[in-house]
């Protein structure tokens, strides 16, 4: 779809998994890209997702409304045609797509992210957005996912393992094959501190 | 640096990174401390982020690909190729990734191998912050680690998971570049 700089804020603030904004002036567009764009376009995405049950424009918000089924349906549709298939309903790959706002059970993103693009974009002032702030809510409960065991304990980080960074820091110009042998990698950055 | 004898640190930093992977979110949370909605940067943002005794001089270029209205865009369309104008008397590289953006993570590795590789940036202390850590199903750390190539890189670097949006992990960040800074 086409939309407004403005309205490019708030989509780049969605995640590339519900928006994906480009510019036709600023940015360079892929050929699949342009092509997401010739079988899509504002009435096309608006007819589609009014005639779905669970989308209404006027009650839900920009989140709710990107994160709902009737979106995961359209933008799977759009890959699908924009490949040059024909694309369908009853097989689509969203069927099985639950809403973090109308559904209770875990957030899954199991489609593929649809591009949607903007256009031209007026100059606009920023804006601050307070629903935003609120939108992703869950700010504590992170876990550590345990996939970097190359985590170092932070003396004054947020106390939360998630944000606790790592690199190379115990670099040296001398020993140049450290940083390319993982083993001393993981050794160097077990004492770092930040 | 002689001013560094006294505690009064200064250092230049510099933010590249692809476009929407939030360098001017964290410029402004870090600045104002607050989460704000931003509109694709056209030219550049700079502000002075004060963290304790050390200042920081943090550059924001707009990272589309394409840029027709540039201030420094005159005689060509393209962006990117403008960062160089920037890396001159920067001390520190914050390279900003969409952990969420997993198409673009190669588009990201090429653009981050062009920026160090150049001349200018042969000294440049090196900070990755991977965004949008707040998104669940977003890529840790170490997958983005590998996807940029770090491991074969021969200088300092530190990955730093965040969120501009929450302000999670930046001032850790900004901290460790204080600390590996020339």
């Amino acid at each position: 779809i086409f939309i407004c700089l403005e309205c490019s804020g708030k989509h780049r603030g969605l995640g590339v998994h519900l928006s994906f904004v480009r510019s036709i002036t600023m940015d360079k567009w892929k050929e699949m890209e342009l092509e997401k764009m010739k079988v899509g376009g504002n009435r096309r995405a608006k007819e589609f997702l009014s005639a779905q049950p669970d989308y209404n424009a006027n009650s839900m918000s920009l989140q709710q409304r990107y994160n709902s089924r009737a979106a995961a349906f359209y933008r799977d549709k759009i890959i699908t045609e924009a490949q040059g298939k024909t694309w369908s309903i009853s097989t689509s790959s969203a069927q099985n797509h639950s809403s973090p706002y109308t559904s209770s059970s875990s957030i899954n993103y199991t489609e593929k992210p649809s591009r949607q693009i903007s256009s031209e974009w007026t100059q606009n002032n920023n804006k601050s957005s307070e629903q935003r702030t609120q939108d992703y809510g869950g700010g504590g409960g992170y876990q550590n996912s345990g996939s970097n065991d190359q985590q170092y304990s932070s003396g004054l980080g947020s106390g939360n393992p998630k944000y606790w960074g790592f690199g190379n820091t115990n670099y040296d110009t001398s020993s140049q094959q450290q940083s390319s042998n993982p083993d001393l990698l993981a050794s160097s950055i077990s004492n770092m501190s930040v | 640096m002689f001013g560094s004898i006294f505690g009064k640190k200064h250092y230049r930093i510099l933010m590249l990174g692809l476009d929407n992977a939030g360098k001017t979110s964290i410029l402004y949370r870090l600045r104002l401390k607050e989460s704000i909605t931003t509109i694709p940067t056209v030219g550049f943002n700079v502000e002075t982020v004060v963290l304790g005794h050390v200042k920081f001089n943090v550059w924001d270029v707009g990272g589309q690909e394409v840029r027709t209205r540039h201030p420094l865009a005159y005689r060509t369309d393209k962006i990117r190729p403008l960062w160089r104008h920037y890396f001159t008397g920067s001390q520190g590289l914050i390279f900003v990734v969409d952990s969420c953006d997993r198409e673009r993570m190669e588009e990201a590795s090429r653009e981050l191998e062009k920026i160090i590789n150049d001349r200018e940036m042969r000294n440049i202390v090196l900070l990755v912050f991977c965004n949008k850590q707040d998104i669940s199903g977003c890529m840790q750390p170490a997958d983005i680690r590998q996807a940029l190539h770090l491991d074969k890189l021969n200088r300092p670097y530190a990955i730093m998971p965040c969120s501009a949006l929450h302000g999670t992990g930046l001032s850790e960040g900004l901290k460790w570049l204080s600390e590996h800074c020339k």
